[in-house]
Parts: structure tokens; sequence; C-alpha cells
């Protein structure tokens, strides 16, 4: 039944509705507190790893561009400001290519700190310093170094004390000379008498240090041979920027180093470890380039996608609900808590009064007739026992759950008995 | 704003030339760059040619009434007042019970027309059913983005009970005819307004012999009367918490204005004046001094909105209610639940008052499953629940009991048999004259 009205025409140009979406302009002027905040967030935290990237900290020992205690970049400068000309290579190819090109006179400082050179590489560089004719000062060489580049020395251990060592008698060395004393170095070494040297050449030492079973140990070893002039250090602290100041160490260092128009400053890198320089296949360079561009463009899609099926069509719509209450519960309930509890003799006098009270309609007897008026008339109509029905109706009292449901049984069959004698046929 | 499927196929695309591009020429984060900035411009070009939905004039057409379980058509026309072509889906958010057929529809209106938009509504619940806004994506000529806007546009419905009963109606109104100027066999209490005289034809009752008349005319008079008219029916239906119970799946409430609605179509017809008090704590819902048909419409649509509370009935208000509605002595129907002693206290304390001046029948509705479960006695669990049954009919019992003794007449009866059961309770209270 439902009264439809007519179709309104309002006259005129119908008016836009009214609109509860706001204009994206009023929600960005909205949120504009929002869009500074995370704009600042974003530069402050560009700036910031711009900051730190430009001072990754190189922390190599005796490095060129270390300007920490471990470093030794003071000397290199104070070089430079000399007027030699110092080259830094991290690796044997670049060491080579300086010590090729390089016009003058030239040093090399090596150190293999880290000990990345095989014998292959040594007696690469050997033969490099042989035909370039370069003065070579090994910085704290290890044994299978001193094999290969100064035949003539020999690992002597640690120094025997802390403090100072001076340069003493029989040095001859002028830098060793000019620096007088320098601080304790970190290895020793002694010269391997061998009185059947090929070369004849000459061998110096300074700074005594310590003395041994096999001989004296020294700081500062220099041979001088055919195939050039070969100095071994082993107080390399004195070339760090913590040091160099103290002593004679800044003498020295200068006196050792800066001797020729170029020094190469050459400490091993991770270069001189591979096969042939050829870097081993990572998973980076094993999978194709396209990548991790299409994983960036999945992520895309998914965020895309999401917004697609996220996207409320409008605002939740709101309704009531009514209440619902089922109307038997309370029945059930109390059935359940008659059940729980075994509330035989509760639960029967409740279906007794409820039989008889239907018995009492069926057989047309007043409504306060007595049970025993009743149990007359019950017998009367089913040619029971008078006692019978009295003892199913009322008397007999259930102790356990099975008499309950029998004498439940035998109340519904009575009942069932009278309504079929009663009814007309 | 929004995205659509066609956006995000789109962008997925895009792998084509990503790894085609990183294959060949190793410029795979260039292909990325390019298609998704492509993609972009794709999307903000579709976007700014897109007709603003903000430009549509909205106007429903909607009937204000509808009966639960029928269906109506709401149609909404919408009015593209821009000039550029509004192609999209529009959402009418109508509420959930509304039973909107769909709630999207595709939708394509050139710049300055209008076109309409038709669903289904069949609510599934009764009360005010509304709508408070439409909803337009439209689309760009690619379909990649839409442009979103909720606009505001209001629609109410309001579901009618549904008047099931009144297919109890022809058969209880022929009873009624046959009431009227029933005097050949005139029983006391057939009827007793004086109606007309007659001639007497065998069979008339001798009692109905009027002997003044007969000595005026020369054949034998008789005296026809016919039941009374103009007497008061006034309906109270308790909407307190007792009445939200389902029973048979529907609640107590329905079914009393299933019984009211019977009852007052009935009485109107006999010529009876019915008044309807809605009442809880507060009055929810009062129909007076309507007749006819106007009688129903008002009843059911103070009944529409209508639902039960989760508060106590007060009974104590009740006398005063029917005092203010009339005086004059009226049958007084009291449609609530009777449960138990604890709860109908107050209903018993205040059936006296109503008894002393009126007729009062007092209607509740019983949970067939209870009357079945009595007779169940199977098992274990029946039999306890045969006993609660019981226990739960000997309350209600109790309560009649206690009713009748006041003087008031209580009809208890399932869902479905309680309206036609209080129609003939009323034919019979008019048959007996004791309106």
């Amino acid at each position: 039944m439902s009264a439809k009205t007519g179709l309104k025409r309002t006259p005129g140009s119908p008016t836009p509705a009214v609109a509860e979406t706001p204009r994206v302009r009023s929600s960005a002027r909205r949120s504009l507190f929002w869009i500074v905040a995370v704009v600042a967030a974003l530069v402050f935290s560009v700036f910031t790893i711009a900051l730190t990237a430009s001072s990754n900290p190189d922390t190599d020992r005796y490095s060129l561009e270390n300007a920490g205690p471990s470093g030794s970049r003071a000397v290199a400068e104070v070089l430079r400001q000399q007027g030699v000309d110092v080259v830094g290579a991290a690796s044997l190819a670049e060491a080579t290519d300086a010590l090729e090109t390089a016009d003058d006179g030239v040093t090399l400082l090596f150190s293999d700190v880290y000990g990345y050179l095989d014998d292959d590489r040594r007696a690469e560089l050997a033969r490099a310093v042989r035909d370039s004719g370069a003065e070579l000062v090994l910085l704290e060489p290890w044994s299978s170094d001193l094999d290969v580049l100064a035949p003539g020395v020999a690992n002597a251990g640690s120094p025997d004390g802390d403090g100072s060592v001076e340069a003493g008698e029989g040095c001859r060395v002028d830098a060793a000379e000019r620096a007088g004393t320098i601080t304790a170095p970190n290895a020793t070494y002694r010269p391997i008498a061998s009185g059947g040297d090929a070369d004849g050449g000459e061998i110096e030492t300074c700074f005594l240090a310590g003395t041994g079973d096999s001989g004296d140990a020294f700081a500062l070893i220099r041979s001088t041979t055919a195939n050039g002039t070969v100095t071994v250090f082993g107080g390399g602290d004195s070339l760090t920027n913590d040091l160099v100041a103290q002593e004679g160490n800044a003498a020295l260092a200068l006196g050792l180093l800066g001797g020729e128009q170029t020094l190469v400053w050459y400490i091993p890198g991770g270069d001189d470890l591979g096969g042939d320089g050829e870097a081993p296949e990572t998973l980076g360079s094993l999978t194709p380039p396209w990548v991790t561009p299409v994983l960036l463009l999945l992520v895309l899609v998914t965020v895309a996608a999401g917004i697609w099926r996220g996207r409320r069509f409008g605002p939740v719509v709101v309704e009531n609900l009514p209440v619902t209450v089922r109307a038997s519960e309370t029945m059930e309930g109390r059935a359940r808590l008659y059940a729980k509890h075994g509330a035989h003799g509760r639960a029967l006098d409740a279906v007794r009064i409820g039989t008889i009270t239907r018995l009492t309609s069926m057989l047309a007897l007043p409504r306060h007739a007595g049970v025993v008026e009743v149990s007359r008339s019950v017998a009367a109509v089913t040619g029971r026992h008078v006692d019978e029905v009295y003892d199913v109706l009322v008397g007999s009292i259930p102790r356990t759950e099975a008499e309950l449901l029998e004498i439940s049984d035998r109340l519904l069959r009575l009942e069932q008995e009278v309504q079929r004698a009663t009814t007309p046929r | 704003m929004t995205l659509s499927g066609r956006f995000v196929g789109l962008l997925a695309v895009g792998v084509v030339p990503v790894v085609l591009l990183g294959e060949l020429y190793g410029e795979a984060f260039g292909a990325l760059l390019g298609w998704v900035g492509l993609v972009v411009v794709l999307v903000v070009v579709d976007l700014v040619v897109a007709a603003s939905p903000r430009a549509l004039a909205v106007e429903r057409v909607l009937p204000a009434r509808v009966r639960l379980g029928e269906t109506v058509t709401s149609t909404l026309y919408l009015t593209n007042t821009g000039s550029r072509m509004l192609r999209g889906v529009v959402r009418d958010a109508w509420q959930p019970s509304a039973g909107a057929s769909t709630t999207r529809s595709r939708v394509a209106i050139p710049g300055g027309e209008r076109r309409a938009v038709t669903i289904g509504l069949t609510p599934f619940r009764r009360g005010e059913r509304r709508t408070e806004r439409v909803t337009v994506r439209s689309f760009g000529p690619l379909g990649l983005a839409a442009r979103q806007t909720t606009l505001r546009a209001e629609g109410r419905i309001r579901v009618l009970p549904p008047f099931n009963s009144r297919r109890h109606l022809p058969s209880r109104l022929a009873r009624l005819r046959e009431l009227d100027g029933r005097t050949s066999v005139m029983v006391r209490g057939q009827g007793t307004e004086f109606d007309s005289l007659r001639e007497y034809v065998r069979g008339d009752d001798v009692r109905s012999i009027d002997w003044r008349a007969t000595a005026r005319h020369s054949d034998v008079m008789v005296r026809t009367w016919r039941p009374e008219r103009d007497r008061r029916v006034v309906i109270v239906i308790d909407t307190g918490r007792t009445q939200a119970a389902r029973i048979d799946d529907e609640p107590r409430i329905d079914t009393a204005f299933e019984s009211a609605l019977l009852l007052a179509a009935l009485a109107t017809r006999a010529g009876d004046r019915v008044d309807l008090v809605m009442y809880d704590r507060r009055l929810r819902g009062r129909v007076h001094g309507a007749s006819g048909p106007e009688l129903l419409s008002r009843m059911v649509d103070s009944m529409a909105p209508v639902e039960p509370d989760l508060i106590e009935m007060d009974w104590t208000a009740v006398p005063g209610l029917v005092r203010q509605v009339t005086t004059q002595r009226s049958l007084v129907v009291l449609a609530t639940a009777i449960d138990s002693p604890g709860i109908s206290r107050e209903l018993m304390a205040i059936v006296p008052q109503l008894t002393r001046n009126h007729t009062v029948v007092v209607t509740s509705v019983t949970d067939p499953d209870v009357a079945a479960g009595v007779l169940r006695r199977g098992d274990r669990e029946e039999v306890y629940r045969a006993a609660a049954s019981e226990r739960a009919l000997l309350d209600v019992a109790r309560v009649t009991t206690v009713l009748k003794r006041y003087g008031a007449d209580v009809l208890t009866a399932a869902p479905a048999d309680l309206p036609p059961a209080l129609a003939d309770r009323y034919l019979a209270l008019k048959a007996a004259g004791r309106l």
C-alpha cells in the first residue's frame, strides 16, 4: 500500500546538491601542518645522512688518508709541503704504475700490515723496485717479506723495553743520526751474518732495541746492495699522527721518506687478495638488472591495488538495531538448572501439577477438586486401581533420575488413556 | 579521488617494458621511472578531464510508506549541471534493513541532462528507514581514476506493520453482519439497542412481541434490536522490555500490533470508536478520535517506528491514560505479556481500578514451544524441559487466575492465533451486549 507521490519538477535550472566531501584545496589547507612536518623531517634526515656520509672515516693503520691516531696523514702532509710528491697506492698495480711513471728518484714505502700479499706478488714488487731503482723502505715487514725484499735481514722479535731507543754509536744512517732518539719500535730486526754475500753490500744498523742469543736486535737496518737500498724499520708508531711529534720521530720520518722527489706510499688492500684481478661472482652480479625495478614496480602495484579495493565508497551507514530476546530462554535456563542439580522431586512436582490440572479439565471436575477425587475419577475412567493411580499422581517419590523418567512416562500414559476415554468417538 | 582496477592493471603491465629494456639495454630503472611517470601523467590527465561530481543536482522520488514485506521503487533523478559528460558509479546509501536491491548503479549523464537511477526497496524491518547521502564516483575518459564526492540527499520511507491478520477480517465482518438485526430468535443480550418494529413472523421469540404496538396495529408486532453502536474501545499496548521477546520468530509487540489492527478494523466497521495508546514509561504513540480508513492508516503510522524499550512498563499510569481517553464505559484491551506473578504484580494491582468502570481484556502471547514441550518427555533432558515448561505455564495460570478474579478477561494464544481470538472475543462481548 504505497502512496506514490508525484514527480516534483522544480522550476528553472536545478541547483547542485550540497557536497559533504571537502574540496582538495581545503583539505590540503587543513593538513598543511602535517605536510610541512613530513617535508621538514625528510629534509632533515637527508641532510644528516649527507653529512655523515662525507666523513666516513678511514681507519686503516699507516694510511695516508687516516687523520686518526693510527694514521699517517700528518707525515704525508708535511712531506707534501716540503715538495715531495706523495702518491698513495692501495694495490700492487697502482704501486708498480706509480713506480714506472715517477720521473726522478723515487722512494717506496711498503707495509703489508694485514699480510695481503702472497709470494708471487712480493716477487713482482721486488722486480718492479729493482727495475725502477727505487729506494725501498719496509715498515714492520714480516719474515716472508724480508725473505724476498731484504734477504740480508731477519726478524728479531719484540724489543726488550718500552720508552725510547737511541740511534747508537755505530749508526751511520743520516736520518737516524739526526733523529737521535725515537719511540720504542714494535718489531726489531737483525742482520744475517752471511759472509758469502754475492753483492757484497753493506749493512748499517741503528737504534739498538734488544740483545738476544743470535745477536743484537735493531729497530732500523739499512742494507745497500747493487740492487738498491733497502731500509727495514720496525718502529711504525713513529710515523703515526699520534706519536710523530715525540722524540726524534718526525726527523727520522722526514729523513727516511723525503730523500727523493717522489714517495710511493704502498699499503696493500683488498684488491691484492684476488686470483687474477677478477672478483668472484656475487648474488648481485648474477641477477639480471631488471629484477630490482620489477620488485619495486610490484610494490607500487600492490599499493595501488590496496587503494583500489580499500577506498570506501562514501561514509559508513549507521543503523540502530532492536534488541532480540528469545522468549523461551528463561524456561530453558530453568530446565538446565533442574538437570544440573538433579532436582527430581521439584521437576516431577511441576509435571504432576500440570498433569492433574489437565486431567481435572478433561474429566470436567471442579477446578478445586482434590487429588483423591481426581484419582478416583481417573480410576473409574481407565479401569485402573485407585491406589495405583494415586501412587502415580502423588504418592511415589523419585529417588533417582531413572525413577523420575519412569513416573513421567506413567503420567503420560495415564493422561493419554484418560484422553482416549473422555474423547467422544 | 580513487583509483580503478584498470589503473592497477596498467601499472602492472609496466613489467614488460622494464624487463625488455633491462634485458636489451640495461635501462631497467629508467624504464621503471618512465613507465610510472607515464601512468601518473595519464591519471592526472584523467582526473582533470573527468566531470565534477559536485555539479550534480539530486532529486528523490520515493513513496512515503510501504507495508513490511512489500517492494517499492525509489527513483533518484540526477541532473548534470556541468558541461562535461559524467560517467561513473552512484551509491545511494540506504540503511541495510531498507533492503535495497542494489546500492551501486552505473550512470552516464551528458552535460545539462538528467538521468534516473531506479532501485527496488524491500524493507525487512518495521520503522523508519532512511538514506542521507549519495556518493558519486566520476571516472575520466580513460577510466584510470575517479573523482569521488558525497552529496547530501536525504530520503526516508516509513515501513508499516504488515497487518497479516487482515485475512481474518472478512469472516469476522460476516459474523458482525449476522449479529445485526438478528431479532427473530432473540436471546437476552443479543443486542440491547432498539432498532425498529416489524410484523411478527412464525419463529420469532414471543418475548419480543411489543404488545402496545400490536394494539395499535392490526398485526402482531415485534421489536427488533441491533448491537450497540458508538461504544468505545481503548487499546493499550505495552512497549516495555517484555514485549521485545521473540516468540515463533515474531516479537511480542508485533503480535500486539496485529491484534490491535484487526480489532480496530472490526470495531470501526461495527460503528465503535477505537483509541490506541502505546506506553511504557512515556507515551510512545497515540491515536485518538479517528474512524474508518483513517483510523487504520493513522494506527499503522504511529506503530511503525515503535520498538520495545529495555525499560519496565509503568502500569500505574495506565488507569490515568484510559481516563484521559474516555470516562465512558468502554472495552479496554491491555496487550502485554503475562510471565510470572513477580513481573505482573503492577498489572494485577491496577486491573481492579479498570474493571470497576470498564470491560477489561488482557491479551498475552504464549509460546507454542512451551505448550508442546509439556508432552514431549522422551529422555532426561526433555523431562526436565517439560518440568520447566509446566512451571512456566503454572506461573501464567496463577496470574491469569488473579486477573480473572479481579474481573478481567484474559486471552492467551500463540502469535498466529491471538489476533483472531481477540476479534472473536470482541464479537462475543458485542453479541452479549456487554460493551
